[in-house]
């Protein structure tokens, strides 16, 4: 039903553009002047015709389910059903006008099937009436506009305009869109958990705190001391730092090779091939790290007498470090490629070596730019999922040995959000207030980042 | 003072090289990990395409299968299987006892029974005569043909039993084991049985998860670029979208799975 409605809306929107297009060449041959090229007549009524048919869609789509709901559930008020049951009650007869029901059908319920199927067959067919006749008018009213010759293309143009703007915003409302999911249940889990405990404390066990039935009254003794996530955020941090030790260093070097020394064809190679190490996926990086060099670790360690653990820090970060390594080098090459050619001249000029030039010069230059690179990798660093979950271990470890197994917050996150879980239990809201916590701490990073690129950009520009 | 001269030169020289090395070295390692990487995936993954089929003679017994004289294809449909599945494979070892007979079935994949089936439906005239029918070896047999698998751990540590072992030499030495192309892999769904896995349903996922993403980040994105190069006023608020656009692609993706979660 819908979709019918949506071509015939569709064929009318064409039509009214060949409409408006050929009442254009009528004005031309009676040697008026036209306001604009004739397609923007076409343009013109088209928009009238989708505007209207737009908007009272989405009307639709907002109220006609809650209208619906209402109707049918005010034959169940007054008697002294809860909130839930009525969801449940209202649930139960959609499904049972599907056709999907499979519980016991009590008279009840089926009358009102039979009501909610009669309500939605009226509100499909006044949907279609309303958005026709509507649509009729707008474009009986934009067809007059076009016949008194008036602008045309202003107006169309506005429009494009408008849903560009709307295109851009669709960013914004993203963010938004992740701060709003997370934030109420980050704020319910601060209300029993304490801002403090969770800052400060050394202990994380989520486990410990699941309910298996969310009626039950909430203990507070239970989860004092199970959500200290310094134990994560301490892991977080120092897998992070370990794919910095890997991942600056090479990627630094290799950048500065490629913008200064590297011929032609060197580069030309050189950097597509570093760069597929970024467009891997990086669950196979994962697997790479559980898989291989976890166990190639715990064998070294082990002929060394070390006591390393299969899925160890190192395993994880070193290979995050690799997965890391196009990130500076492409950027710090392209800030360092953006360095004046005059600064180099200067410098050679003094006499100073190749080298000397590099460090003493180049390097300061454009060192705010390899800062937001080296930020940028710290942020994607910190976000990484996949490595962490197959190679580093999910038990919360608070150490400081890179061969130990510990665990990040994306790790946490994954641990808790893919086992049994129930709304309103801290444990899974300890999900969100970590993802929060990520989200903040992976936006300050990016923000600086991002302003300090910026910054240097313009400063040569 | 003039010998102090060469020899600061010649620092600066040595230094000069060495910085030079480093750069080297680092695309070097750069290049190096890519070349394991991809090496190591390569390696482990590749026998993965091949698949180990055990030819195994299957008599079409129709009193075994329930059929009536001149079945139709219905019929053929509809008819037990199961038996002379089992019988096949109980075959191959004469003096086979019961629990041997089991070990046997367990050589190849629980899809014997429709591999048979498939066999009969596409010859029906095959009914009352003997055919040698490639079957799925089991996934351990597998790994056993490609020479991964630990043959010499003591039986009770393995899941292959020494009965099973030996049955299969036999056949290997038959000439009745076979490696083909592991077509399966691409036109099978997921499964638990790491013989008949294959990525078909997966793939379809993939490609229909890009299908959405695209639909909705090629316009919107499109749109928004040509709005904020073109048309859009430089001032606080256009700052403000670009900065969130950057952010929103430095965004771990985890934190996106939240709100899924919700809705």
């Amino acid at each position: 039903m819908n979709l019918i409605l949506f071509t015939f809306i569709v064929l009318l929107g064409f039509t009214s553009y060949y409409f408006g297009r050929r009442k254009a060449y009528t004005i031309q041959s009676t040697n008026k002047r036209l306001t604009a090229l004739p397609q923007f007549y076409g343009y013109y009524l088209a928009i009238w015709c989708a505007i209207p048919a737009f908007i009272i869609f989405s009307l639709w789509a907002i109220f006609e389910p809650t209208i619906v709901k209402l109707l049918i559930l005010s034959d169940y008020s007054n008697q002294g059903y809860l909130d839930d049951e009525l969801n449940l009650i209202y649930e139960k007869t959609k499904a049972l006008s599907r056709g999907q029901f499979t519980g016991e059908i009590t008279p009840f319920i089926e009358a009102s099937a039979e009501k909610y199927l009669s309500l939605r067959s009226i509100a499909q067919s006044s949907k279609a009436v309303i958005v026709l006749s509507i649509i009729i008018a707008s474009v009986a009213y934009a067809y007059k506009k076009i016949s008194s010759n008036s602008r045309t293309r202003e107006p169309v143009e506005k429009f494009l305009k408008a849903v560009l703007f709307t295109a851009s915003l669709a960013a914004i409302l993203t963010t938004v869109g992740i701060v709003f999911s997370l934030i109420f249940q980050t704020i319910d889990f601060f209300k029993v958990i304490p801002l403090f405990d969770f800052v400060f404390g050394t202990h994380w066990y989520p486990a410990k705190a699941f309910v298996r039935d969310s009626s039950e009254a909430l203990d507070p003794t239970m989860y004092s001391d199970t959500f200290g996530a310094v134990p994560i955020f301490a892991g977080t941090f120092f897998i992070a730092f370990i794919a910095m030790c890997v991942a600056i260093p090479i990627g630094l070097m290799s950048g500065i090779y490629l913008a200064e020394y590297a011929s032609v064809k060197v580069r030309q190679y050189a950097k597509p091939l570093i760069e597929i190490l970024a467009g891997i996926p990086t669950v196979v990086y994962g697997f790479f790290a559980a898989l291989t060099v976890g166990p190639f670790l715990k064998e070294i360690g082990n002929s060394m007498g070390l006591d390393v653990s299969a899925e160890s820090a190192l395993a994880a970060g070193g290979v995050m470090g690799i997965m890391i390594i196009p990130f500076i080098s492409s950027l710090s090459d392209d800030v360092i490629t953006s360095v004046p050619q005059s600064l180099r001249d200067g410098s050679y000029a003094m006499g100073a070596t190749k080298s000397e030039t590099i460090k003493k010069v180049i390097f300061p230059a454009a060192l705010p730019g390899i800062v937001g690179s080296i930020l940028l990798g710290v942020s994607r660093a910190i976000g990484e999922t996949m490595i962490v979950v197959m190679a580093s271990g999910l038990a919360a470890n608070l150490t400081l040995n890179p061969l130990e197994s510990t665990s990040t917050i994306t790790a946490q996150i994954v641990v808790i959000l893919i086992g049994d879980q129930a709304f309103g239990d801290p444990k899974t809201q300890a999900a969100f207030a970590l993802g929060m916590s990520l989200f903040l701490v992976t936006l300050c990073l990016n923000i600086v980042a991002l302003r300090v690129v910026k910054k240097y950009r313009e400063k040569y520009e | 003072m003039n010998k102090d001269k060469e020899q600061l030169l010649n620092k600066r020289y040595k230094a000069e090289k060495r910085f030079r090395l480093y750069g080297q070295s680092a695309i070097f390692m750069a290049l190096l990990f890519l070349t394991i990487f991809i090496f190591k995936i390569f390696s482990t993954g590749y026998s993965a395409f091949q698949k180990t089929w055990l030819i195994v003679p299957v008599t079409f017994d129709a009193e075994l299968m329930m059929l009536e004289q001149n079945p139709s294809k219905e019929d053929l449909k509809d008819a037990d299987y199961y038996d002379i599945a089992l019988k096949s494979m109980a075959d191959l070892d004469p003096n086979a006892n019961e629990d041997q007979e089991n070990e046997l079935k367990r050589m190849v994949s629980y899809f014997f029974e429709r591999e048979i089936k498939r066999e009969l439906l596409n010859d029906p005239t095959l009914i009352g005569k003997t055919k040698d029918v490639y079957l799925t070896a089991s996934d351990d047999l597998d790994q056993v043909f490609k020479g991964n698998y630990p043959r010499d751990l003591p039986e009770d540590q393995r899941r292959v039993t020494d009965y099973q072992l030996k049955i299969f030499d036999q056949l290997v030495e038959l000439g009745k084991v076979e490696s083909k192309f592991n077509l399966s892999f691409f036109t099978y769904p997921d499964s638990r049985e790491a013989e008949l896995a294959g990525i078909a349903s997966s793939f379809m996922g993939s490609i229909f998860s890009i299908l959405v993403c695209l639909m909705i980040a090629f316009p919107v994105a499109v749109l928004a670029a040509i709005y904020l190069e073109e048309f859009a006023p430089k001032n606080r608020f256009t700052d403000f979208i670009e900065v969130n656009i950057n952010n929103l692609a430095a965004v771990p993706s985890i934190v996106f799975e939240h709100p899924k979660i919700l809705l």
